[in-house]
C-alpha cells in the first residue's frame, strides 16, 4: 500500500501523456498518396500545367470514349446512317416496317447524356481549378506559361460549350475569368443564341494572345511536355482555335448570317487547319494510357461491340464516292432477274473516276465488290430490289442453279460458309432462286457470314474497314483540316465569304486531304493480335492484313469530283459538301455531321442526311432526369424544351423535320 | 507511438509484480438449477467487495472468502439472485430457482464497464449466447440479430451468409456515401475495423464481408448494443449510431477442467425463388421471321433448332411453346424432343450447401485466475458451385489475480478464413448482356452445358471462336456462372486478430483504475485468377488474368480511467472516473494486377505469377496508405441515492487527424437520470418493478480519413504531369481552406421500465427518442458548372422521433411447462430538417437510371422517386375529350410510354420494424421460434424487372397464347402486325398485345405488338424503371425455428455418459415468409450493405433456406 500514490501518479502521468501527442495530429492530416497544393507550392510546380493536361485527357473531350461512343454509334446511326444496321431494312432481322425511336431503345439514357453530363463534371472541371488558382495568384506573380495555359484552357471550354449546346441548346454556362462554383458563382442556363457570341468572342480573344505571345526556349520545352494535344505548337493551337472559329460561324449561319460573314472575314489570312496532317484529337485510350488497357476502355471497345453496325451504307460507296454496281441479268422461270456482277471500282480506282477512300475506309465483300446497303426499307416483294441484286449475285451464276445433282451452296472467302437446300429446292431446280435468295437474305441480316464480328473475311457485304477503324494511335477527330475546308466550301457557294480560294477549291481540296488522310490511317496502322493493344482475335488475318493496292491519285479523283460540283445548284453543291463531311467523319464522330445536318434542313428544304425509313428524326438530345431531383429550379428553366422533337435555336426552324413513317 | 505503448506496458507489468498477502478460506461447491442440472457461468461474489468468480462448466466454483463473516452473493441471468451467508462452511451447494426477473441483471456498457441494468438512464439491449446460438451456429454473428432488439435492423444482401450484412440503429441516415451509418463494433473493449461491403461487377470485386464476418459465434458471451445517444456518449466522435459491444466467453473457477464441445451441422438449400414458367423455351416470338409459325427457329439449313445468340433470337424465353412431339436440333448437333429439360432450374445450378461446425472449449480456474480456451472450425459449401468458405478460430481468455489489488485479464482471438469464389454482379447479374436471365430458361440442360464446357486442354468449349455462337444468350449465362465458379478462382484469405490486456487495480477503497490495451489487426488477401478461356482469344478478352492485393487493417487501442467509489453519506453514493483513451487505425494497400493473354498480359497460360510476364513487363500495381490517431480524454459521474435515483453525468472530448488541425478538438457531454420509483412509491403489488429514465447527449460522427483534404490524383502521358482535381469537393471554404466538422447528433430519450406480476410475467421497455443530427456531412450533387460532382459540406440537419418497445412475457408458468413470448416494435420518422440552407432536395443516389432516392426538406428521408413516369393524356384544348386520363403508349405500342414527370414511388425506411421470439419450455423439451417483420419501405429489385423481361417469371406467360390472353394477329406485306386473323394463306400468331391506352395524340391505341416485343420494351429497365415492379419491402419471416432435448444429469450417468449437460437440436433458419408484398424476390437481396448498394439489388442470385442439428455436451 505504501506505493499507492506513487502508482496513481504514475498512471496518471501515463494517462496525460497519451493525450498530449498534438503535432502527431497536424502530420496524419494530410494523405501521404495525395498531392497537394501546398506540396507543389513548396516544390515550384505549377498546378495550373498540371490541371491543362489533366484537361487534355478527359474522357470523350479531346479523344474517343467506349461508352459514348458505343451509344452514338448505336443510336446515333439509327438516326444518321453513318453505317448500316441492316436489321432495320429487312425483315429478315426481325424488324417490321414500323416507325420507331431511339427515345425507348435500350441504351438511351447513354446516348442522350453523356455530353451533358461530361461537360458540366470532367470537361469543366480541371479548368475551374485552373482558373481558381490563376485567379488566387497575383498578377506579378503569374507566370507566361500559367497563362498561356489559361487562354488554352479558355479555348477548349469554348469548344466544349459548343458541342453541348448543339446537343442541348441550352447548358449551364461559366463565364469566362470565373472558377465556376469553387468561387460560389451559380451558374446560369444559357442558349445557342448567348452562348454562340460568347465563344466566337473568347476564340478571337484567344487567337490574338497566342499570336503575340513568345516563350523562351525553356518555356517551350515545359509546354511541348504538358502539351499532349499538339505538341507545345502555338500555331497548330492558332489553327486549331480558328477551325473552330470557322465551325461555329456556319453552325449560326441560319440565324446570325451577318456574324456568320464577320467571323470568315476575320478570319481571313488567319491560320486555319489545312493539311491532311492538321488533326486535332487524342489517340484511344489504349495508347495513351496503357495502363487501362485492362479495362479496354477505347472507342476501340465501342467498335468491336457495334460489329453489326459497321455494314457500308450505299450512299457512301455509290453516291458520294461513285463506286457503282456493275448490274447483269439473267432469266430464271421466265423472269428477268437483275443482279451486282461486281462493280467499278477497279477500273475507277485506278483512273480518278471512284473515290481512293473506297479502299482506305471499307473492306470489299469477300467477292471483292464494295456495295453497301441502303437504308430503304426492303421487305423482298421487289425481285430486283437493292438488297436482292446484291445477294442474288452471289448465286445466280452458281452450277447450283443448273446442276439438279448440287445441293449445298457455298459461299465465303474459302467457301466455308454453306447452305443446303430444302427438300423442295433440292428437287426442283426452279425452286433454287427464291430460297437461296431468301436465305442468303436471312444469313445477311442476321449477320451470319460475320458471326456478329468485326473483320470476318465472309462478309457478304462491304465493310468499315478494320485497318483504319482499329488503328490505335489513330486521333479522335476532334476537327480536322477536311472539315475546315468544307466549311470554307460551303461559305463561299452561300455567299458568307469565300477567304482563300473558291469554293470549288475548298470542295476539291477537303477530298484530297481526306483521302490521304485515310489512306495514311490505313497503311500506318502497325498493330496485330500479337501487339498491345492487340487487334481482335476474332478478326480474320487477311481483314487485317489487307492493305490498299496503292495510294490512289487523290488529286485525280478530287479533279473529276470538283468537275461534278461545277455542275451543281447551290442546294446540289451543299449537299455534296455534308456528304463530304459526313463520309470524313463517318463513325469516327457523329456530333459534327449530326449538327450540320441539323441546320441545313432549312436550307435544303430537305435533310441531307442518309435516313433509315423507319426511324424517327431526332431533334435534340435530352437532359438527364436527375437533374430533377439535383437542382431542381434548372429542371423547371429546361423541361419546356426536354423534347427530342424541338429543333434547336440554330436550325432557324420551329418544325421537326419528319421522315417517311413520322 | 510505440514507446508510449511500451511505457503502458512495462506500468502494468510494474504494477503486476507487486504481491500483497492476506488470510482466506476456500469455498467451493456446485450450483444447480432446480431440476439439479449443473448451471455454469454463476456469477458469486463475495458481499460487498469487487472479488467473486463463476462457476464452471459443471456448475462448480471456488472462492476465497475471509475468515468471518462472509456473504456470497449468487446471480445468474433467469434465476432468483441468493445471498448465504458462509457462517465457517467449506462447501457450499446451492440450487438457484428459475426467475423470469433479472433486476439485478449486470450489463457491459460503453469502455466496457459493467452496471446494473436497473441503474441505467438509457436503453441497452443485451443479447446473449443461448439466444445467439438458438439455432444452430450462424455464418455471421450479426444473423442471430434478426428481431432481438427494439430499433436495431439487421438484414442479409444477395451475397450470401459470406458476405457482409447491413446493421443499423434507430434510422441512423447519412446524406453521404463516406458517412457510414453502420454502428461502432467493440470487441472485449476494442474498437475493430468495420466497414461496408459490396459486390462490383469487375471479376475481383467479391463481398467477402468484414471483420464482424469472423467473429465466432460460439465464442461470444453477449451483445450488448448502446442504441442511443447517452449510452455511447463516451464513444465520443465515433457514437452517433450507436454502439455494439461484443463480449466474448471468459473461464471460470471450479474443480478441475470444464469442457464443452459442440457440433452443428447445416444444409442448405435455394430458396425464395422466382416463381419461373416451364412452358416456353429459348427463342421468340413465332412471328419473328426467322421462326416457323409455330415459333421454332429455323436454322440455314430449313431445320428448328435451339436458337443462339441475339441474332437468332435468342436471349429470352419467349420461344415456342413446350411440346414432346416436336424435335429440335440443338448446339450439339443431337435433335432432341422439345421439353423442359428440369423441373426446377435452380436445382441444376445451385447446390445444396453444408455447414459444420464444431467447437471445443476448455475452461476452468481456480482463486488466482480463470481461463477459457476455444477452438471452432467452420466449413461452409455454400449453395453457388464452386463455392467454399472456411474459418478457423482460437480464442484464448484468461484472467490472472496477482494480489487482492490487481487483475490481470487477457483475450485473444485469432481468426483464419478461407472464402473461395464469392459471388459478385456478374455471377448471376439481372442485366448481364450475355446470360439476359435466360438462363433461367426451362429448355437449357444445364449439366450437358457444364459437362461439355472444360475440353480436354482446359479450355472453355464454348469459348473458341468458331464456337462463340452456337448458344442462346441463357445457356452462355449458364456456362459464364460455372466457368467462373468451377475454373476461375476468387481466392480471399483474412488473419485477423484481436487480442485485448485489461489490468483492474484497486489502489484504495475508494480508488481504482483500469488499464486496456488491445489491437485489432487483418491482413485481408484478394488473388483472383482467371483461367484463359481459349488461346485463340487475346487481351482481356481471352479472360487470363491476375491480381493479388493485400489490404491490412490495424486499430491499436489504449484506455486508462481511474475510478472513484465513494458513499457520501448512508443515502448517497459517488462514483466515477477520468481518463484517457488513444487509437490508431492504419490501412496498407499493396498488390498488382494483370489482365489478358499474349501482349502486355501472361504468357504462359494458367500460370498464376507475376513471373509470368513478358519481358521488361511490369505488372499494374496498387498501393494506399493511411493512418489515423485519436486522442480522447473523458469522466463520468454517478449519483445514487437509496439506489433509487440515479444521476449519471459523462463527458468526452476527442482530437482526431482526421479533421482539419484548427479545429480537431470536439467535445461530447451526456446526462442521464433514472428513477425507480417501485421503489420510493406505493404502487399495486402486481408491480415488482417499475422505472423512469431520460437522458441527454451530444454524441458524434466522423468522415472518412482524409475526407476534407484537397488532393489532387497524379499521372502523366508523355513528358507532362497530369494533376486531376477531386471530382467531389471535399468540406472547404471560400478560400479552400479545409472546414470538416465531425457530424452530430443530439438525442433526448425517455424511457419506461417495469416488470409486473410474480416471476416476471409481463415486462415491458419503452422508449422514446428524438434525435436530431446535424452538421450532417453532405455530398450536394453539384449544380451543372460548380467544378465538381459533388460539393461536400457539414450542413444537413436530420430529425428522427421514434419509440422503441420491447414486452417480455410468460404467459404460461404451469409446473413443468413454460411459455415464454417475447416481442419487439419500433417505429421511427425520419425527417429532413435542413440541407444546406438553400437546397430544398437532394439527390441521394441514383438506381437503374431513374430512380433517385431523395432527402427533401421537410419531407421523410430517402424518399423513392421515379425520374420517367408513365403519364395519361390530356388534350390541352378540350377537356372533355374522352381520352383525356386514358395511359399513352409510346409509338411503337410495345410500352406505355414515359416522360421526366418525378413521380413518388416508395422511401427507403420502413415505418415499422421489430420481431416476436417465443419459446416453449416443457421438462426438458424447448421449442423457440422467431419471427422478424418491417412494414413501411420500398424494394428495388432488379430481379423483378428483369427476370420479367427475359420471360423467364409465370407471369410473363400472360398473352403468350389464346389460353393467357393473347390476341390473334397476322404480318401484312410489310411485316407489320395486324389485328385479327391472317384474311389470307399465311399464319395467324396468337401471342398479341394491344395495350390499353392511346397516342400521343389521344388517338386510340390500335398498335399489336408480340408479347415478346411488349415484355422486353416494358421491362427491360434502362434508362426507366416499370413502376408496376416497385414494392413494399414488407415482410413477416420465420427467421429460426428449433427444438431442443437437453438429458438431466441421473439420465445421463444411466447411459454411462460421463457428461453433465448434453443438448440435442434440430433447427431451421430462414424458414419461410408468412407474408412479402414482392413477389419473385426479397428484401434481403441488395447488391451490398452501404448507402445506395443496400436500397437496390440487381442479381437474380437465390438466397438460401438452412436446416441442421446439432449437439451440444459438457464434461
Amino acid at each position: 500500500m505504501k506505493y499507492i500514490k506513487f502508482k496513481s501518479f504514475l498512471l496518471i502521468l501515463l494517462m496525460l501523456s497519451f493525450v498530449a501527442c498534438k503535432d502527431k495530429l497536424a502530420d496524419l492530416y494530410q494523405n501521404p498518396d495525395g498531392y497537394s497544393k501546398e506540396l507543389a507550392d513548396k516544390s515550384g510546380v505549377s498546378v495550373i500545367a498540371g490541371f491543362f493536361t489533366s484537361e487534355l485527357t478527359q474522357g470523350f473531350l479531346l479523344s474517343g470514349d467506349y461508352g459514348s461512343c458505343y451509344h452514338q454509334i448505336r443510336s446515333g446511326d439509327r438516326i444518321m446512317a453513318n453505317a448500316v444496321q441492316i436489321y432495320q431494312v429487312v425483315p429478315e432481322g426481325g424488324s417490321a416496317f414500323s416507325l420507331a425511336d431511339v427515345e425507348h431503345d435500350w441504351g438511351t439514357g447513354g446516348f442522350n447524356e453523356s455530353v451533358f453530363n461530361y461537360v458540366n463534371t470532367s470537361w469543366m472541371t480541371p479548368i475551374l481549378w485552373a482558373q481558381r488558382e490563376y485567379n488566387k495568384s497575383p498578377k506579378e506573380t503569374r507566370t507566361t506559361l500559367d497563362t498561356l495555359y489559361i487562354t488554352l484552357l479558355h479555348a477548349i471550354k469554348g469548344y466544349a460549350y459548343q458541342r453541348a449546346t448543339d446537343m442541348y441548346d441550352k447548358v449551364p454556362y461559366i463565364e469566362t475569368g470565373s472558377a465556376g462554383g469553387l468561387d460560389g458563382a451559380k451558374i446560369t442556363y444559357l442558349g445557342q443564341s448567348e452562348i454562340y457570341p460568347k465563344i466566337l468572342r473568347e476564340f478571337k480573344s484567344c487567337d490574338s494572345l497566342l499570336a503575340k505571345i513568345n516563350l523562351t526556349s525553356t518555356q517551350q520545352a515545359l509546354f511541348a511536355k504538358q502539351d499532349i494535344l499538339l505538341g507545345g505548337s502555338i500555331l497548330n493551337w492558332r489553327k486549331f482555335i480558328n477551325s473552330l472559329r470557322l465551325r461555329c460561324a456556319m453552325n449560326v449561319s441560319e440565324v446570325m448570317p451577318g456574324l456568320t460573314s464577320q467571323v470568315i472575314s476575320d478570319l481571313s489570312g488567319a491560320p486555319l487547319l489545312s493539311a491532311n496532317t492538321d488533326i486535332v484529337g487524342i489517340a484511344d485510350i489504349a495508347v495513351i494510357a496503357p495502363n487501362r488497357i485492362g479495362d479496354e476502355l477505347g472507342i476501340t471497345r465501342a467498335f468491336r461491340e457495334r460489329a453489326d453496325d459497321c455494314r457500308a451504307n450505299k450512299k457512301f460507296l455509290q453516291d458520294v464516292m461513285n463506286c457503282q454496281p456493275t448490274i447483269s441479268t439473267r432469266v430464271v422461270n421466265g423472269q428477268t432477274l437483275s443482279y451486282f456482277s461486281g462493280d467499278n471500282s477497279g477500273m475507277g480506282l485506278q483512273n480518278g473516276t471512284v473515290d481512293p477512300r473506297v479502299s482506305y475506309i471499307f473492306s470489299p465483300d469477300f467477292s471483292g465488290r464494295y456495295i453497301g446497303v441502303d437504308t430503304k426499307w426492303d421487305n423482298g416483294s421487289d425481285i430486283n430490289s437493292y438488297f436482292n441484286k446484291i445477294m442474288r449475285g452471289y448465286y445466280i451464276n452458281d452450277p447450283i442453279m443448273t446442276d439438279i445433282s448440287k445441293t449445298t451452296f457455298y459461299y465465303g472467302k474459302n467457301k466455308s460458309k454453306s447452305i443446303v437446300l430444302d427438300a423442295v429446292s433440292k428437287a426442283d431446280l426452279t425452286k433454287r432462286d427464291a430460297f437461296l435468295l431468301a436465305a442468303l437474305r436471312n444469313e445477311c441480316a442476321n449477320y451470319n457470314d460475320t458471326d456478329y464480328s468485326v473483320g470476318k473475311e465472309n462478309n457478304l457485304v462491304s465493310e468499315y474497314n478494320i485497318r483504319p477503324q482499329f488503328n490505335y494511335a489513330a486521333k479522335y477527330p476532334v476537327i480536322h483540316a477536311v472539315e475546315t475546308e468544307l466549311s470554307l466550301a460551303e461559305a463561299a457557294v452561300r455567299g458568307f465569304g469565300s477567304p482563300n480560294g473558291s469554293a470549288r477549291d475548298h470542295y476539291k481540296n477537303a477530298i484530297a486531304l481526306s483521302c490521304d488522310y485515310w489512306y495514311n490511317l490505313n497503311i500506318s496502322n502497325q498493330y496485330s493480335k500479337q501487339t498491345s493493344p492487340a487487334l481482335s482475335s476474332t478478326m480474320d488475318d487477311s481483314r487485317i492484313n489487307t492493305l490498299p493496292a496503292m495510294q490512289y491519285n487523290a488529286s485525280t479523283y478530287a479533279e473529276f469530283a470538283a468537275q461534278k460540283f461545277d455542275t451543281m445548284t447551290n442546294q446540289q453543291k451543299v449537299q455534296a459538301i455534308f456528304n463530304q463531311l459526313q463520309l470524313h467523319y463517318n463513325m469516327f464522330n457523329f456530333e459534327v455531321p449530326y449538327t450540320a445536318a441539323r441546320r441545313l434542313i432549312k436550307y435544303l428544304g430537305t435533310n441531307p442526311a442518309s435516313q433509315y425509313d423507319r426511324f424517327k428524326w431526332k431533334e435534340r438530345m435530352t437532359y438527364p432526369s436527375s437533374i430533377q431531383a439535383s437542382d431542381p429550379a434548372s429542371w423547371t428553366i429546361i423541361s419546356p424544351f426536354n423534347n427530342p422533337d424541338l429543333p434547336l435555336w440554330f436550325t432557324g426552324r420551329a418544325t421537326k423535320w419528319k421522315n417517311a413513317l413520322e | 507511438m510505440k514507446s508510449k505503448f511500451t511505457l503502458f506496458i512495462t506500468v502494468l507489468l510494474f504494477l503486476s509484480w507487486q504481491q500483497i498477502y492476506a488470510q482466506q478460506n476456500v469455498i467451493k461447491g456446485k450450483v444447480t438449477d432446480d431440476s439439479q442440472s449443473p448451471l455454469p457461468g454463476v456469477n458469486i461474489l463475495l458481499k460487498g467487495t469487487m472479488k467473486g468468480t463463476t462457476s464452471d462448466a459443471n456448475g462448480n466454483y471456488a472462492i476465497s472468502v475471509p475468515v468471518k463473516g462472509a456473504v456470497l452473493v449468487f446471480r445468474s441471468l433467469g434465476f432468483t439472485t441468493k445471498e448465504v451467508n458462509v457462517n465457517g462452511r467449506s462447501v457450499i451447494d446451492l440450487a438457484l430457482e428459475a426467475s423470469t426477473q433479472n433486476l439485478d441483471e449486470v450489463v457491459v456498457t460503453a469502455l466496457g464497464i459493467k452496471k446494473d441494468a436497473k441503474a441505467l438512464g438509457y436503453a441497452v439491449s443485451k443479447i446473449d449466447a443461448d439466444r445467439i446460438l438458438a439455432s444452430g451456429t450462424p455464418v455471421n454473428a450479426l444473423q442471430s440479430l434478426y428481431g432481438t432488439a427494439p430499433g436495431v435492423q439487421v438484414a442479409a444482401t444477395a451475397a450470401g451468409q459470406t458476405g457482409g450484412m447491413k446493421i443499423n440503429i434507430r434510422n441512423a441516415v447519412s446524406f453521404d456515401k463516406s458517412s457510414s451509418t453502420r454502428p461502432l463494433l467493440v470487441v472485449d473493449g476494442i474498437p475493430i475495423h468495420d466497414q461496408n461491403t459490396q459486390m462490383g461487377a469487375d471479376a475481383t470485386a467479391r463481398d467477402n464481408g468484414t471483420g464482424i464476418n469472423d467473429i465466432n459465434p460460439d465464442d461470444i458471451a453477449s451483445f450488448e448494443i448502446l442504441r442511443g445517444a447517452k449510452a455511447s456518449v463516451l464513444y465520443g466522435s465515433e457514437g452517433a449510431n450507436g454502439v455494439i459491444l461484443i463480449t466474448t466467453k471468459s473461464g471460470a473457477k471450479g474443480k478441475g477442467l470444464g469442457v464443452s464441445a459442440s457440433f452443428t451441422t447445416t444444409w442448405d438449400r435455394a430458396a425464395f425463388q422466382p416463381d419461373l414458367q416451364n412452358e416456353y423455351g429459348s427463342g421468340s416470338s413465332p412471328s419473328n421471321p426467322k421462326n416457323d409459325a409455330q415459333g421454332f427457329f429455323i436454322n440455314g439449313n430449313g431445320k428448328r433448332a435451339l436458337p443462339s445468340v441475339a441474332g437468332d433470337g435468342g436471349t429470352g424465353a419467349f420461344g415456342p411453346k413446350f411440346d414432346p412431339n416436336v424435335k429440335v436440333l440443338w448446339w450439339d448437333g443431337v435433335e432432341r424432343p422439345w421439353v423442359a429439360q428440369t423441373k426446377n432450374i435452380y436445382d441444376d445450378l445451385y447446390t445444396t450447401g453444408h455447414q459444420n461446425t464444431t467447437n471445443v472449449a476448455l475452461s476452468g480456474g481456480n482463486e488466482q485466475g480463470q481461463i477459457r480456451f476455444s477452438y471452432t472450425n467452420l466449413s461452409l459449401t455454400p449453395i453457388t458451385p464452386g463455392a467454399s468458405y472456411s474459418k478457423n478460430t482460437f480464442s484464448l481468455n484468461a484472467s490472472h489475480k496477482l494480489n487482492n489489488y490487481i487483475n490481470l485479464k487477457y483475450t485473444g482471438n485469432f481468426y483464419f478464413s478461407n472464402n473461395l469464389n464469392a459471388p459478385n454482379l456478374n455471377t448471376m447479374n439481372g442485366q448481364a448482356q450475355q446470360a439476359s436471365l435466360g438462363a433461367y430458361s426451362a429448355d437449357l440442360n444445364v449439366g450437358l452445358l457444364r459437362d461439355k464446357m472444360v475440353t480436354p486442354d482446359g479450355y472453355n468449349y464454348f469459348a473458341n471462336p468458331s464456337r462463340r455462337n452456337i448458344l442462346s444468350g441463357g445457356a452462355l449465362g449458364v456456362v459464364g456462372l460455372f466457368w467462373d465458379q468451377l475454373q476461375n478462382k476468387s481466392e480471399f484469405s483474412r488473419l485477423h486478430n484481436i487480442q485485448s490486456l485489461t489490468a483492474d487495480i484497486t489502489l484504495s477503497k475508494t480508488f481504482g483504475a483500469s488499464l486496456v490495451g488491445g489491437i485489432d489487426y487483418s491482413t485481408d488477401r484478394n488473388e483472383y485468377k482467371g483461367r484463359l478461356l481459349d488461346p485463340n482469344l487475346l487481351g482481356p478478352l481471352s479472360g487470363f488474368r491476375y491480381s493479388d492485393i493485400t489490404n491490412i487493417y490495424k486499430t491499436a487501442y489504449g484506455q486508462a480511467l481511474l475510478n472513484f467509489n465513494t458513499k457520501l453519506s448512508s443515502d448517497i453514493n459517488l462514483s466515477g472516473f477520468v481518463g484517457g483513451i488513444i487509437r490508431q487505425n492504419t490501412l496498407e494497400t499493396k498488390g498488382a494486377n494483370v489482365n489478358g493473354y499474349g501482349g502486355g498480359g501472361l504468357v504462359i497460360p494458367n500460370y498464376f505469377s507475376f513471373n509470368n510476364l513478358p519481358l521488361g513487363v511490369q505488372p499494374l500495381y496498387q498501393f494506399a496508405n493511411g493512418e489515423d490517431m485519436l486522442y480522447s480524454t473523458l469522466g463520468s459521474v454517478q449519483l445514487v441515492w437509496k439506489d433509487q435515483v440515479f444521476v449519471e453525468a459523462q463527458a468526452r472530448n476527442d482530437r482526431s487527424s482526421i479533421l482539419p488541425p484548427n479545429q480537431n478538438s470536439y467535445f461530447y457531454p451526456g446526462v442521464s437520470a433514472t428513477w425507480i420509483f417501485s421503489q420510493g412509491l406505493k404502487l399495486p403489488d402486481y408491480v415488482k418493478f417499475a422505472k423512469l429514465r431520460a437522458s441527454w447527449a451530444d454524441v458524434g460522427r466522423p468522415g472518412p480519413r482524409y475526407f476534407s483534404n484537397v488532393n489532387y490524383s497524379t499521372s502523366q502521358s508523355g513528358g507532362g504531369y497530369i494533376l486531376t482535381p477531386p471530382t467531389d469537393l471535399p468540406p472547404i471554404d471560400a478560400n479552400g481552406s479545409p472546414n470538416l466538422k465531425p457530424e452530430h447528433k443530439r438525442e433526448f430519450e425517455l424511457g419506461f421500465e417495469t416488470y409486473l406480476f410474480e416471476n416476471r410475467r409481463i415486462g415491458v421497455d419503452f422508449s422514446y427518442y428524438n434525435s436530431n443530427i446535424y452538421d450532417q456531412i453532405m455530398a450536394v450533387a453539384a449544380p451543372p458548372g460548380t467544378g465538381a460532382n459533388n460539393i461536400r459540406m457539414n450542413a444537413g440537419s436530420v430529425q428522427t422521433i421514434g419509440w422503441e418497445l420491447g414486452i417480455k412475457t410468460v404467459p404460461i408458468l404451469k409446473g413443468d411447462f413454460r411459455w415464454d413470448l417475447n416481442l419487439t416494435f419500433a417505429s421511427g420518422k425520419t425527417y429532413v430538417n435542413q440541407l444546406d440552407g438553400k437546397l430544398q432536395s437532394l439527390a441521394l443516389w441514383n438506381a437503374f437510371g431513374s430512380i433517385n432516392a431523395v432527402a427533401n426538406v421537410g419531407q421523410e428521408y430517402g424518399q423513392l422517386y421515379l425520374t420517367k413516369s408513365n403519364y395519361t393524356y390530356k388534350d390541352p384544348n378540350n377537356e372533355n375529350n374522352p381520352s383525356n386520363g386514358q395511359k399513352v403508349v409510346n409509338a411503337a405500342g410495345t410500352a406505355y410510354d414515359y416522360t421526366s414527370t418525378a413521380k413518388l414511388v416508395g422511401k427507403l425506411i420502413p415505418d415499422v420494424t421489430g420481431g416476436l421470439s417465443t419459446s416453449f419450455t416443457y421438462k426438458r423439451f424447448r421449442l423457440f421460434a422467431n419471427i422478424n417483420y418491417q412494414f413501411g419501405g420500398t424494394i428495388l429489385s432488379g430481379t423483378e424487372t428483369y427476370m420479367m423481361a427475359a420471360g423467364v417469371l409465370k407471369e410473363s406467360l400472360k398473352y403468350r397464347d389464346e389460353a393467357h390472353g393473347g390476341i390473334a394477329y397476322y404480318l401484312d406485306a410489310n411485316s407489320n402486325k395486324v389485328a385479327g386473323n391472317n384474311p389470307g394463306s399465311g399464319p395467324t400468331f396468337h401471342d398479341g398485345v394491344l395495350l390499353s391506352g392511346v397516342d400521343v395524340n389521344g388517338n386510340k391505341n390500335t398498335k399489336v405488338v408480340s408479347a415478346q416485343d411488349y415484355y422486353y420494351n416494358s421491362y427491360f429497365s434502362n434508362g426507366f424503371f416499370p413502376e408496376d415492379r416497385i414494392f413494399k419491402s414488407d415482410y413477416i419471416a420465420l427467421r429460426n425455428i428449433s427444438l431442443d432435448y437437453t438429458l438431466n444429469t441421473k439420465l445421463l450417468q444411466r447411459m454411462h455418459l460421463n457428461l453433465s449437460r448434453l443438448t440435442l437440436s434440430v433447427f431451421a433458419n430462414n424458414v419461410l415468409y408468412l407474408y412479402k408484398v414482392a413477389p419473385n424476390t426479397i428484401p434481403e437481396s441488395t447488391n451490398g450493405t452501404g448507402w445506395d448498394t443496400g436500397g437496390f439489388g440487381t442479381t437474380a442470385l437465390p438466397a438460401q433456406r438452412s436446416m441442421g442439428v446439432s449437439i451440444k455436451v459438457n464434461f
